[in-house]
This record gives C-alpha cells, sequence and structure tokens, in this order.
C-alpha cells in the first residue's frame, strides 16, 4: 500500500462520512426508532452497506451511496404512509398480541408465536418483578420486545395503551375481565 | 472446501493482529466512539463491524487497507465529536434536538406528524417503559438517537413546560 493509496482512502472515507451523515440528519430521527422488527435491519443494513463500500471503494463507492440513500428514502416513505394512514399501518405492522394476563398464561399463543414460559418469565425478572401475581399483563410488541405491565398500576388506571391489541388478545382481555365479576 | 494447514495457521494469525489493531485503535479513540448518543453512531458502529470482518475474510486482499479503514472511520467519530463538544454550530450540524410528542394529556399531533410517529408507536413506548396508561404519563419525548423517553407523573411535579429548554421550538 503506497502513500497515494492511502491518501486517497482517506479522501474517500471523509467525503462518505460527511454524504452518509448528511442523508441520515435529512431523514430525521424517526428513521432508528426502533418500532417494528423491519426499522432494525433497515439501520443495520445501512451500516453494513457503509462499511462494505469503504473496504471495496474502487467498484462499490457509488453504488453503496445509492443503496444508503433508497434504503433511507424507503424508510421514510412507508414511515410517512403508516403515520397518516391507518391503512398503511396495518400493512406494515403487526397489532401487540397479550401473553400473559392477570394470572393466565395463553398457552395457544405462546405456541403460535414460539415463546417458551421461561421467556414470559425472563421478560417479568428483566422489569425487576420477583413475584407472578404482580404482573397485570405481558404484550409481545411488534419489533420483538416483551412488555411487562405491573398490576398495581394497572389496578388504578384504565389500561388504555392496550387499545391497539390485535382482535383476539382484546376477545381473551374481556372474557378474563368477565370472569372476575361473576 | 478446504483449507491447508498454512492457511489455517495465517488465518489465526491474522484475526489475533487485527483483533489487537482494533482494542489499541478503539482504546485510543476512547469510549464515546460506541457510545450511542445520535443517529450516525450506531450506524458507524455497524459499519465498523462489517469492515473488520471483510478484513478478515479477505486478508489477501485488503487487511492493512481494512485496518487503516477501520482507523479513519474511528477517526473521522473522534474528530466530529470533539468538534462537536467545543463548537455548538458542528454539534447542532450532527445531532437534532430532541422533540416533544405528548405533553400535558395531550398529543403534539404537528411534532408527532413532522416526525412520522403514529399513536400506536406512543402507546407502545409507554407499555415498554413499565406504564400501563397515558393517565400516569406527562410527557413523551423522541430523542435524537431515535429513542422515545417516557417521563411519568411524578417527574411532572418538578417540570413545568419551560422547563424543558432543550426541547426545539414547535
Amino acid at each position: 500500500m503506497d502513500i497515494r493509496q492511502m491518501s486517497e482512502l482517506f479522501l474517500i472515507a471523509f467525503f462518505s462520512y460527511v454524504i452518509v451523515l448528511f442523508l441520515l440528519r435529512l431523514s430525521g430521527k424517526r428513521t432508528l426508532l426502533k418500532m417494528n422488527a423491519f426499522d432494525f435491519i433497515i439501520t443495520v443494513s445501512v451500516g453494513a452497506v457503509f462499511g462494505n463500500m469503504l473496504i471495496n471503494y474502487k467498484e462499490n463507492l457509488f453504488q453503496g451511496l445509492y443503496v444508503i440513500f433508497l434504503l433511507l428514502l424507503f424508510q421514510f416513505f412507508s414511515s410517512l404512509l403508516s403515520s397518516r394512514y391507518t391503512f398503511f399501518d396495518t400493512l406494515l405492522k403487526a397489532n401487540p398480541t397479550l401473553l400473559f394476563y392477570e394470572g393466565t398464561y395463553y398457552e395457544a399463543i405462546l405456541k403460535k408465536e414460539r415463546i417458551p414460559r421461561s421467556e414470559v418469565l425472563q421478560a417479568m425478572r428483566e422489569q425487576g418483578i420477583g413475584r407472578i401475581e404482580e404482573v397485570g399483563a405481558v404484550i409481545l410488541e411488534t419489533d420483538g420486545t416483551i412488555s411487562v405491565l405491573p398490576k398495581e398500576k394497572s389496578k388504578e388506571n384504565n389500561l388504555d395503551t392496550l387499545q391497539d391489541l390485535d382482535k383476539k388478545s382484546k376477545k381473551r382481555k374481556k372474557d378474563s375481565d368477565d370472569d372476575q365479576f361473576d | 472446501m478446504t483449507i491447508s494447514l498454512i492457511e489455517a495457521v495465517k488465518l489465526i494469525a491474522i484475526s489475533v493482529v487485527s483483533f489487537i489493531s482494533i482494542v489499541l485503535i478503539l482504546r485510543s479513540s476512547g469510549k464515546r466512539t460506541l457510545s450511542k448518543m445520535n443517529a450516525f453512531d450506531f450506524i458507524v458502529t455497524v459499519a465498523l463491524g462489517s469492515v473488520l470482518a471483510t478484513t478478515i475474510v479477505n486478508y489477501k486482499a485488503s487487511f492493512w487497507s481494512g485496518i487503516l479503514t477501520f482507523a479513519m472511520l474511528v477517526t473521522l467519530q473522534h474528530v466530529a465529536t470533539w468538534l462537536s463538544v467545543r463548537y455548538k454550530s458542528v454539534g447542532s450540524l450532527l445531532k437534532s434536538d430532541p422533540a416533544l410528542l405528548y405533553y400535558n394529556d395531550t398529543f403534539q399531533e404537528q411534532a408527532m406528524r413532522k416526525e412520522r410517529v403514529d399513536r400506536n408507536e406512543l402507546k407502545q413506548a409507554i407499555r415498554k417503559s413499565g406504564y400501563v396508561s397515558f393517565e400516569g404519563i406527562s410527557a413523551i419525548i423522541l430523542e435524537s438517537d431515535g429513542t422515545l423517553t417516557v417521563m411519568s407523573d411524578s417527574e411532572k411535579r418538578q417540570l413545568e413546560k419551560e422547563d424543558f429548554i432543550f426541547i426545539e421550538k414547535q
């Protein structure tokens, strides 16, 4: 590797750094918000393309910049459409699913979503909860994380963050609520 | 695919050398290089991983240029953060300001549309922080690294809207 190559690499790294930074800044904070499975993949892809295009700059530099531009553009339009039209939102994102509610595991759902009970327990522990009785609801979110809602908070408030659950989860929650009044 | 003994030994040596170089480069640049404070930091971290992987896999063609590229990226990141700490204008160029999306029991519709965030995503953020309802929430903020911060009511008692000075003008 001679000095000419080194200075070439220097210039290329510098300018692509500035360009990628500019593209990201242009597309906004939302681009990196990890709200569904896809957001995170896009973020990692942009990073991988960036790295690859620097290493193989002789063949891939402009192609790489173009691909990053396209990835960010698609991400921009998909989030734009889904924040404005519910139709696109339901197309791009699954609704969250209720896995556990007021002491009951939903076995069929756990099987369908391929989540063992041990992972539900792990999610509870990660929230700092030690007793299952303290848990009001456990929800599988659209980005693949598991939310745990503590019981004492769900008792005193209405559960208005659960409005966007999928239909079956809503029905199970309703059945369980009805049981308690019997 | 077969791999000769010499090649296997070479690959071990290459991996060790690149590992040591990467540790030295990262250590000399400091912790800040890998912290995820703005939109760009995470992308650069992934790019570093990608450069390292390609360097090791194609060591015959691009070993030293790979290490150099790695060092270049780390240096650029170092310089960018160095400048943004010292000069405000560079800082605001590299980083967007946080945006207030929910405050005082109202959705900040205009900011939500501008940042392309919908109500379901705010609900998801609330659930993830272990709250169950909008009732206990005083503010939700979209941070410049693309995460949503949920602030509960107990923090509201000390904070009034004027205190959110770090929020961009709506």
